[in-house]
């Protein structure tokens, strides 16, 4: 369903991500794990094209991206989610849901309609919602939301835009041990069929809904494989799990 | 005549005295932006106090050294009163906010010149030394043009080994490049943003006072100069000092031949040029951050 | 349950129908006051859309209300159309310019964007000063005024012209409220808030900030053609910088992100500078004082803050209690 093949980034002589390759089979569950500053971030804006890559391809569904904007990589059926919140601040939660929703349905040409009178729109922003455990909240505008409520908006937005992979950058960074077990338990609830790559650092969220991992470490691959592998593989233990699985 | 080596060296030469105008405006507008993010609109407004002050200690004292002396430190200190009750709230705001309040500012100066001197226009007499004309390649002319050019080169070389060679410099061009780094190196930042904003505020003084023995001082003159000292910085890249350089020459002589060559169009060929320049380089020709 | 009624609606029909009902008692300088606020309304709202909706801060927008007036002007006098179709045309060769100056400047953000906008008006302004044929710095007279004879008026009564311009810019709010309360609108609003996000979540942003440059262009085009008619006459001066710059003044003291905003600014900075005006030879200064006022203090502007109390007075639970 998405392969990435050879990425390659350098921000001048740094060299961020080095010919990071990854498949994620359809329905897969992939996570990228890897210290801080390991080029997490950096290979998932390669992937939805928000920072360009001086090489490398990425196909999805069987459709060539590796030079097409991000706006038409989200098209093509890339839904991410932000490690820093990254919503709109100023509307409810109905609306941030209903805005991606509007996305998601490409109403943006409709200029003649109230955007009140499609009902399509709020049924699919309800639904999200419910999804994502914000159903009481929905008039409340996100300023004004729980860190951890705006955490699962913005898995929300992500979901909203009907992905065919949906990928999500530390959905639980910053939560607090029962917010992230609301998190792990919404993950697990997604529909089988939807593909998810997932950076985490909870090591309990990656073993709990993943299949497989790649572990990232100053941006090229340390290890890829199973969750038995990588949890077995003596260089990860050495070099990033520690006592983390112990 | 158009081809005529002479005539064209001389436009060459009206054309950089207009150039060193340019730089003095343009170089403190741009490393403002550079450094602080703050965009000044009554830069221009500076450079009309300039020629202002510079009438006025003029006529009090009949030396235009002394004016020449006197009046941008005058517009310095105008511009440490907008720092500390205007400027230091605003430089964290929105650009909006920023162009708002200085293009408020541009009509409160432009009355309160008025106010103080009228709508007449006037002028600053050349000092005595530069009364005669020279004569290059047989043709005469105003010394005192020389002057203002031997004047940017002077202010530019100061500046460059002020940037390039000190302490001071190499802190202004780290914040310019990256402003959060400048905190990092646990300088004092409001003073440096302080100090770059009133030596800016001088040379915009400066270049006034200078101009005001060429050009007329009058209510309005603020508004010619800042369009084309904009022109300069959009094409330069904000907050490049090379960028106020070739900015500079290119809009000072693409103005000068402009008028020449094609009247009818005149100031159209600048924002031509501009617009050739955006349209290759987005960001100027020296941009420091993305556009 | 849709709320058709919504504050800014009826503030717009207040309004409206004050001017309609003002301008029988207004006399000639009423009248002609009228006129002109409801066209700088219309002038003021087409900017709104860009500063208020979408966050692009132009200070140029003065360029399309030049295009509008000068092809009406240009098309009327020289060409001999009449002016039904020549004000079409200033809309839709605002519109073009707009198209072609959008398409390179709606990518460029924040500073860069307000710096070019206005170099690039500038240029219109310079090429119309020296264009001799247009009338150069001296402007264009004659310009004549719409036709309503099939309606049995007569367009060059102030009165008729006033209760005219009045009725465009209602048109103009109606159609405008429209726009922008639809799925497009909504577009605007959240690239307004989050670009980043709108464009992860697959929108083409720079194709909706281009439509909506267009569209302000258009408007301001219209703006323009009506004070062409308005005065009989236009100069290279309807495009000068600083009239981007009041323009986005009168915005901002009515209040970014409402049409009604747009007009409450227009109506108060165009009554001011006549009622200063008349006080002092100095009155810029005032007016420049007022607009840094209103900039540092009031952010929300007039007609936004007192929407905002409006809208606390009737709903005490404001948002912040829900959040739990
Ligand atoms: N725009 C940029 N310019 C220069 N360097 C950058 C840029 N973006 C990221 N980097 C550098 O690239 C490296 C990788 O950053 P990235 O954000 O991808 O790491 P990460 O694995 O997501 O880390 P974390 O776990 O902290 O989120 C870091 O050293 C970072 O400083
Ligand atoms: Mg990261």
């Amino acid at each position: 369903m998405l392969k990435a093949t050879s990425l390659n980034k350098s921000f001048g002589s740094l060299v961020v991500t080095d010919n990071v390759s990854l498949h994620v089979p359809a329905g897969g569950r992939h996570a990228v794990i890897g210290p801080n500053g390991a080029g997490k971030t950096t290979f998932f804006n390669l992937l939805t094209g928000e920072i360009k890559a001086n090489s490398g391809q990425v196909v999805i569904d069987g459709q060539d991206i590796s030079s097409a904007s991000p706006d038409a990589r989200a098209r093509a059926g890339l839904g991410r989610s932000f490690q820093k919140n990254n919503l709109f601040m100023e509307m409810t939660v109905l609306e941030n849901l209903a805005t991606a929703s509007a996305v998601a349905m490409q109403l943006g040409k409709i200029f003649w309609k109230s955007f009140q009178t499609f009902s399509a729109v709020r049924q699919a922003a309800e639904e999200i919602a419910g999804l994502v455990n914000l159903a009481d909240v929905l008039k409340v505008p996100v300023k004004n939301l729980s860190y951890g409520h705006q955490r699962q908006l913005e898995v929300g937005l992500a979901l909203a835009t009907r992905p065919k992979v949906l990928m999500l950058d530390e959905p639980t960074s910053g939560m607090s041990p029962e917010e992230t077990a609301v998190m792990l338990k919404l993950i697990s609830s997604l529909p089988r069929t939807l593909t998810i790559l997932i950076i985490e650092h909870d090591m309990e969220v990656v073993f709990g809904v993943t299949d497989r991992i790649t572990v990232l470490d100053y941006g090229s691959v340390l290890v890829e494989g199973t969750v038995e592998e990588v949890r077995n593989s003596e260089i990860v233990r050495q070099r990033y799990l520690g006592e983390a699985i112990s | 005549m158009f081809t005529d080596p002479t005539f064209l060296f001389i436009q060459t030469l009206n054309g950089l005295q207009l150039a060193m105008l340019l730089f003095l405006l343009s170089v403190g507008l741009s490393v403002i932006f550079g450094l602080m993010n703050f965009i000044n609109l009554a830069h221009g407004t500076l450079y009309m106090l300039g020629a202002y002050f510079g009438l006025w200690v003029y006529v009090n004292t009949g030396s235009f050294w002394v004016a020449l002396a006197l009046a941008p430190i005058g517009v310095m200190v105008v511009g440490m009163v907008f720092y500390v009750t205007l400027i230091k709230r605003l430089r964290t705001a929105p650009p909006l906010k920023q162009v708002l309040v200085t293009f408020g500012l541009i009509f409160v100066g432009l009355d309160a010149v008025r106010m103080s001197w009228g709508n007449l226009s006037k002028s600053i007499p050349t000092p005595d030394v530069f009364s005669q004309s020279v004569t290059i390649f047989g043709e005469i002319y105003p010394s005192y043009r020389l002057f203002i050019i031997g004047l940017g080169v002077a202010v530019f070389v100061i500046l460059y080994f002020v940037l390039e060679r000190t302490r001071i410099g190499s802190v202004i061009r780290a914040g310019v490049d990256d402003r959060d780094m400048v905190s990092c190196l646990g300088i004092n930042v409001d003073l440096a943003f302080f100090g770059v904003f009133c030596i800016g505020c001088y040379l915009a003084g400066l270049s006034g006072a200078v101009a005001g023995a060429v050009f007329p001082v009058e209510p309005g003159m603020d508004m010619s100069i800042l369009i084309l000292t904009l022109i300069v910085v959009v094409v330069g890249g904000l907050g490049s000092l090379k960028g106020a350089v070739v900015g500079s020459l290119m809009i000072g002589m693409a103005e000068t031949f402009g008028q020449v060559f094609l009247p009818q169009f005149a100031s159209v060929t600048i924002y031509a040029l501009m617009v050739v320049v955006l349209l290759v380089r987005p960001g100027g020709l020296f941009p420091t951050r993305a556009a | 349950m849709k709320n058709y009624f919504t504050l800014e609606r009826v503030t717009a029909l207040v309004i409206v129908v004050s001017c309609l009902g003002f301008v029988d008692f207004a006399g000639y300088y009423g009248q002609e006051l009228i006129a002109e606020i409801a066209i700088l309304a219309i002038f003021a709202m087409s900017l709104d859309l860009l500063v208020g909706y979408t966050g692009l801060v132009s200070l140029g927008h003065a360029a399309f209300l030049g295009i509008g007036a000068y092809a009406t002007g240009i098309l009327t006098v020289h060409m001999g159309w009449n002016v039904a179709s020549s004000m079409a045309a200033g809309v839709i060769m605002a519109g073009l310019i707009a198209a072609i100056i959008g398409a390179f400047v709606v990518r460029l953000g924040g500073i860069f964007f307000i710096m070019i906008t206005l170099a690039l008006s500038q240029m219109f302004y310079a090429y119309f000063l020296k264009n001799r044929e247009f009338g150069g710095d001296d402007g264009m007279p004659g310009i004549p005024r719409l036709d309503l004879e099939m309606f049995g008026l007569d367009a060059s009564d102030p009165a008729i012209f006033a209760v005219f311009t009045v009725i465009v810019a209602a048109l103009v709010f109606v159609l405008l409220d429209l726009i922008m309360n639809s799925p497009f609108g909504r577009y605007l609003l959240a690239i307004h808030q989050n670009e980043n996000r709108m464009r992860s979540l697959g929108a083409p942003i720079g194709l909706y900030k281009l439509a909506i440059f267009i569209v302000a262009g258009m408007v301001a085009g219209l703006a323009g053609s009506m004070q062409a008619q308005h005065m009989g006459f236009v100069s290279p001066d309807a495009m000068f910088w600083t009239v981007s710059g009041i323009v986005l003044i009168m915005v901002i003291v009515g209040g970014t992100g409402t049409l009604v905003g747009a007009v409450v600014g227009a109506a108060v900075v165009r009554m001011m500078s006549h009622e200063l005006s008349s006080l002092t030879e100095y009155w810029m200064m005032y007016m420049g004082l007022f607009f840094i006022g209103i900039v540092l203090f009031a952010g929300d502007g007039i007609y936004g803050t007192l929407a905002k109390y409006w809208h606390r007075a009737r709903d005490p639970k404001a948002p912040q209690d829900l959040a739990k």
